[in-house]
Order: structure tokens, then sequence, then C-alpha cells
């Protein structure tokens, strides 16, 4: 590799970016598997039943993008063939030897859940089909055909539990992406305590975002009319989500520039400089003040609006969160590199190209094969109920 | 700090895994000597200064447990040749654009302003200064990992790769890194780089095949100003030890308390 | 109870997966890990016999000792031979 160009004085190792697009990409996937959850249970176990259209979608969301999770970082290590070495010698000292741990419990649960809530679409397949179909759908549904009264009484209250043990899980898979960042003694951007809260809010941000953007567009093509209530309580949780996650980012940034720390020589040069763009211009204004703006037209105003309104709206602001929560994953991983541990200087900036292992076309790929997988189970299995069909999903009443 | 807090008792290997490290060596390390030891002519023997008592190093004898290593670089001494970062280069193997070790320059002006530079590590030396200031005062600073004792960079380490071996280095395991790079973040002295042919986190082992041989560091013996200084804890009437315990000394960001072994004579608020 | 035998399959898969999981695991940890700390004791041996390049200007008296007598009357007395001539391993290996 040939020598970078840099400002002031940079430590002679500190010449490149360490963790590239990948690593911007990964704490982004995880977000979305997180907030996408979190929508489910507020389903599941805190019953907001008007959530019901999107309870099924979210949730399968959640293990569309969790079962990509672990891709960005395979294309980022410098030995994926070692990989697996995290869980056979974690060193437990090490916030990322905690990963195979919590990703393993993490799927296993979100797993289950999905299975006990499409038990009963499983074995109708099962029972309506021929050949290799059948055998599968059969083999799904673990040879067992119980669709009684009582055996669906006992799913839902399991989902529910499940439900309610994926919130910890959930913000515990995602708390520790912060906290991988937040634990780096040597980065000041990084290195503070609010940075796995951070991460949670935004993450559930881009989570609620998602869904809507997925629920729309899922309606449009099945020919589905939208459910105007549901829209309207996402606007409503987006809102709110959203809201402290600017907030949270913000103070950040103040805390760092009231203190005037030796730290914000450098973080503060790194902002108004080096990436203003990213930050002030996507992160702040576009990515957080916008929404906020449309969002609160949505939430204050909805007596004025229709429902197709109201949907393109909440969309929008959606679209532009999930874009957001983008540029603050970026911010923080690569705005993070561009300062050299010297604290006087800075590395080249990063621009990722198209066709490397770890650039765009890489990136790309890994976030569209959420979509087919989504497509795919679609497919077979309904991402949303009819209205008739009895909800196996739906929280118990007691 | 008390001194007696640093040298740690002889920590995990018992005397069964002490015989067992020793095996290690014979198997291991012997072949090496041979190799090293052409024929019947001896090349290696230690350091100058205790050159008469010492036989030639085969690393057969090493024990981790016995030894605590420390260094001292005494920057009012250093020119800035380069030497040994040369030095490290060669003995290591280390790839272009990456260092082991590095020298920094730094320029003070009257006005307060510093100027740092070091092209290429300080590799070829230093170019004449272009600042154009008016430099009251300047310096070179001779930078390699600092050994923590309370290093950040083994914490981070989630395969177990990276570790705070028995005689008090930090090294690294080639064979069980995954190349995550997350000790090279969290490196606060920007000692660690991943090896662009191993893939692998790479840095400074204070050239444990020479050390354990007997031998002084690659850097130590290349320096012609002595301003670095190799020592052990554990041996009586160590030179480094008794500078460290009688004179001020300093380290690199005490605030982000990572206990370096590595200690400095001279450096001043300028220093990164 | 009746009607949880798929909850009981389920959980039969994942205790399989989870015992099998573990077992696979002990085989995989390397020899000599956890000795002495997390981490691969051998790899210290391992570090230890990388192969030594810079001898020392003892090394170099042993062949040259009317040169190292020049050298210690001369300017260049604190520099080592191998700063500016090659490292002992690669002089003696070319001869």
């Amino acid at each position: 590799m040939e020598p970078a160009i840099t400002t002031g004085y940079v430590f002679p190792n500190d010449l490149h970016i360490m963790w590239s697009l990948m690593i911007v990409i990964y704490p982004y996937v995880t977000g979305l598997v997180a907030g996408a959850f979190i929508v489910s249970s507020l389903y599941h176990v805190f019953q907001q039943r008007e959530l019901r259209p999107v309870a099924r979608l979210s949730m399968v969301g959640s293990l569309a993008f969790l079962l990509v999770a672990t891709m960005p970082l395979l294309a980022h290590l410098g030995h994926p063939e070692r990989a697996l070495n995290i869980v056979v010698t974690p060193h437990f000292t090490s916030a990322m030897a905690a990963f195979g741990m919590i990703y393993t419990l993490y799927l296993i649960l979100v797993i289950f859940e999905i299975w006990l809530v499409y038990r009963k679409p499983i074995i109708q397949l099962a029972r309506r089909s021929r050949g290799f179909k059948r055998w599968f759908f059969a083999t799904l549904a673990l040879g067992v055909y119980d669709t009684s009264e009582r055996a669906m009484q006992v799913d839902r209250r399991t989902i529910t539990v499940l439900a309610g043990l994926g919130i910890p899980a959930a913000c515990i898979l995602h708390g520790y992406v912060g906290f991988m960042f937040g634990s780096v003694k040597a980065n000041p951007l990084w290195s503070t305590p609010l940075m796995p809260i951070i991460f949670l809010f935004s993450a559930v941000t881009s989570g609620i975002a998602m869904v809507i953007v997925l629920y729309q567009t899922l309606m449009k093509f099945s020919g589905k009319s939208i459910s105007g209530a549901c829209v309207q309580s996402l606007a409503q949780w987006l809102w709110l989500f959203a809201t402290i996650t600017a907030t949270l980012e913000i103070l950040e940034i103040v805390t760092l520039a009231y203190e005037r720390s030796e730290e914000w020589v450098v973080v503060g040069e790194l902002i108004t400089h080096k990436i203003p763009f990213s930050f002030i211009g996507v992160q702040m204004i576009f990515g957080s003040l916008i929404p906020f703006l449309l969002l609160g037209i949505v939430v204050l105003m909805r007596r004025f609006l229709t429902d197709p309104l109201r949907n393109t709206i909440t969309f929008l602001a959606a679209f532009i969160l999930l874009i957001q929560v983008f540029s603050m994953r970026w911010n923080v991983v690569i705005g993070g590199q561009i300062f050299s541990k010297s604290m006087v200087g800075f590395r080249e900036l990063y621009v990722p190209r198209l066709f490397e292992r770890e650039g765009i076309v890489t990136a790309l790929a890994i976030m569209i094969l959420p979509f087919i997988f989504l497509a795919l189970f679609n497919h077979f299995l309904p991402l949303y109920e009819s209205d008739q069909e009895e909800a196996p999903g739906a929280p118990t009443e007691t | 700090m008390p001194r007696d807090e640093k040298v740690e008792p002889v920590t995990a290997p018992e005397a069964e895994d002490r015989r067992r490290f020793l095996k290690q060596f014979l198997m291991k390390a012997s072949g090496v000597a041979v190799l090293v030891v052409a024929g019947e002519k001896v090349f290696f023997s230690a350091h100058a200064a205790d050159s008469e008592a010492v036989p030639p190093g085969t690393g057969e004898d090493y024990d981790p447990t016995r030894h605590r290593y420390v260094y001292l670089i005494d920057v009012t001494k250093c020119i800035g040749c380069g030497a040994c970062v040369r030095a490290c280069e060669r003995e290591n193997n280390v790839p272009k654009h990456h260092f082991r070790t590095w020298i920094e320059r730094y320029m003070v002006s009257r006005t307060g302003d510093v100027a740092i530079d070091s092209p290429n590590g300080g590799h070829d030396s230093f170019p004449p200064e272009v600042t154009g200031d008016d430099i009251t005062k300047a310096f070179f600073v001779p930078k390699i990992c600092n050994h923590c004792t309370n290093t950040p960079c083994v914490q981070l380490c989630p395969v177990g790769a990276s570790f705070r071996s028995p005689d008090g280095l930090i090294l690294v395991d080639e064979k069980r890194c995954i190349g995550c790079s997350y000790c090279v973040q969290a490196c606060p002295y920007g000692s660690r780089f991943i090896h662009p042919e191993t893939h692998t986190a790479s840095k400074c082992t204070l050239c444990y095949h020479r050390i354990t041989k007997g031998l002084l560091p690659a850097c130590v013996e290349a320096c012609p100003r002595a301003v670095r200084k190799f020592g052990d804890m554990k041996r009586l009437k160590d030179e480094v030890s008794e500078i460290i315990a009688t004179h001020q000394v300093q380290i690199l960001k005490p605030e982000l308390y990572t206990e370096p072994n590595c200690y400095y004579i001279g450096i001043g608020k300028e220093v990164r | 109870m009746e009607h949880t035998k798929h909850l009981w399959r389920a959980l039969g898969i994942l205790v399989v997966v989870a015992v099998s999981g573990v077992v696979i695991r002990h085989f995989a940890i390397p020899d000599s890990f956890g000795e002495a700390g997390s981490y691969r004791y051998d790899a210290l041996a391992e570090i230890a016999s990388k192969p030594v390049v810079h001898g020392n200007d003892i090394s170099c008296r042993e062949c040259h000792a009317d040169m190292a007598e020049t050298k210690a009357a001369g300017k260049h007395a604190p520099v080592r031979c191998e700063v500016c001539h090659a490292p002992v391993t690669t002089h003696a290996r070319d001869g």
C-alpha cells in the first residue's frame, strides 16, 4: 500500500481506515434486526392492536436481516475461515467475544417465535401439497399436526413469553454493538457511555422506518389496502424514537464541545471540516430535522390528513430516517477513524470503491439479500394476515 | 508508585508447565540456534556490557516466569538517525510503510506552535526542517509498543490471539488472530497494524526471538547513542530498573491508565 | 400436558444442537490454550523461535578483529557494524 494523503501529524501506522464500509453496514443491519423486532413486540407484548397488520412482517423482517448480519463481518475479517475462533475460544473481556453467544441465542429465539406464529399455515401447507413440498413443510411442522384450540392457546402464550424475552435480547444485541465502539478509550469520538444508548435508539428508529417502508411496498405489490390506523401508530412511535435519537446524538457532541477538553480539538475539526456534509448535512439537517417536521404533521394534524396523504408523508419520513441512521453509522465508524490517535492529524478521507472485497457492490449484495429472503418467504407463507383469518400470534387476553 | 507492585509474583505456569515450556523451546528453538551458530563459529553472544560471562544463547534454558521486561528511552540523546527503524525492519521483516518502531520529530517555535513529522517513520532519517518558524527547541522521540500492563488491545481481542506473556510482553498469536483489527483501533499509541501479507495483527515483540536467547532487541543493539535501553525487573542490579527506581521518568498518555512498561526520560508536554 | 408435543420436539432439537455444539467446541480448542491465561501458550515458543537476523559487534569481532580495532579508535566507535554493513546472518550466509 502506498502512503496516503494526510494532514497534521498522523502516527505512521495510522495511515489507512481499518474499519470500512462493511463495519458501517454491520451495525446498520443489526439495528434493523433489533428495531423490527421491537415493532413486533409492541404488538405481541404491549398489545398495540393497530399494529397487527405489521406484526408478522416485522418479525420475519427481523429474521431476514439477522441472517445476513454476519456477512459484513466475514467480508471484513482478515481471516474469515477463523471466524469460529470467536465461539471456540471466546475471550470474555472483549465485547466482540460475546457476539457468537448473543447472536445464536437471539437467532434461536426469533426462529422459534416465527415458527410458532406460522405453525398453523405450515401445517395447512403440508396437508395441501404433495411430494417434496409436502415433505419439506411436514418437517418444518416437526411432524406434529396438532391445530386444536388448546394447542393454539399454548402457542399464543409461548409467543407472548418469547416476544417478552426478545425485547431484552434485541436490546442486548444492539446495545452490545454500541458498547463495542463506546468502550474504545483510545477514541474520543466513540468512547462515551452514551454510545450504546444512541445505537439502541437509532436502531429502533431504523427498525420502525424499515417496517413502514416494507409494509407500504408489500401492500402496494399485493394490491391490498394499507391500514391507516397502523401507519398512524407507526408514525407516532417513529416520531418519538427519532426525536430521542437526534437529541442523544446532539447531546454527545454538545457535551464534548462544552467540556473543551483535548478531544474537542480533534473532534470539532472533524465535524466542521472533515465530515460536515455527512454529519451536519445528512445526519442532522436532512436526516433528523426534516423527518421531525414531516412526522410532526402526521402526529399533530392527523384530523386534517387523508389516508393516502398520511401514508405518503410517513413513507417519505421513514425513508429519510433510514438514510439518517445509515449516515449516523457512517459518521461514527468512519468519522471515528478519520483522525489519528496522535490527536493532531487526519488521515485520508475514505471513499469505498465499487469493486473491492469491502466495496459498494458487496455492501449492496448484502443489503439486497434480506429482501430476496422476504419475497421467498412471502411466496409460501404470507407476511400479512387476511382479515378473516384468526391470528395465531394475537396477544392473549390474560 | 511503589515499584514492588510492578514486579508481579510468578504468574500462572507452575513447575509442570515450566518444564513443558522448556521442552517446547528445546524442540522449536534449538533448530534455529543451529542455524544461527554457523558451523563451529559462534556468531552471537550477549550484550557487549556483560559479554565475557554469557555463553551463546540458544533459548533452551529460557523460563518466561523469571523475567519481567522493561524498556527505557532517553529522548535527550536521540539524534534521529533511524538506525533502529532500519534494524527493526530487517530483524522482523516489517512490511513497507508499517512500523514496529518509529521516530517522531518535534519542532516547537517560540510562539508555542508544534510541528511534528515522521517521514517514513524515520526509517531514512530526517530531512532538514522546513517549517519556516523560529524553532526554539526540537527533539526526536522514538516509539515502540508500550507493552502496557493494563492494555486495552489484549482486553479487546475477542479470541485470545493478543495476550500478555508471563514475562510482561504483549504478543500476537498469528495462528489464532482472525484479523478483525479491533486491537488496532484500541491501541492509543498506534503501535499495531494489520500485516498486509498475513492479514493478522502485527506489532513490536521486543524481539522476543532475541531476548529469549540472551540477545538485545535489534533496535537497542543498533542505537549508536544508547537512547534505547532494555531491562529486566526481575534481574538483580538491572541498569534500567535502577534508573526507573531512582530517576524522574515519564510515560505516554498517562491519563488513559494503560500502565506502559516503556518509560521515557525527557519528554515534554508536546509529545503525543 | 396435552397438546404440547410440538414444543417438546422443538426443545429436543435445540438440546441436540446445543450438546453437539459443546462437543464440537471441546475438540476445536487448540492444545495449550488457557494454560497460562486466555491464549495459546505454545505461541510463546513459536514467536521465540523466529530466526535471528542481527548479531552484535562481538559477532563481527570473531572474524574481523582488526577492523573492530580500527573502528574502536575512529569516530564511528559507537556505531554498530551491522548498521552500515549487512546483518551478520545474511553476511555469513553469503559467505
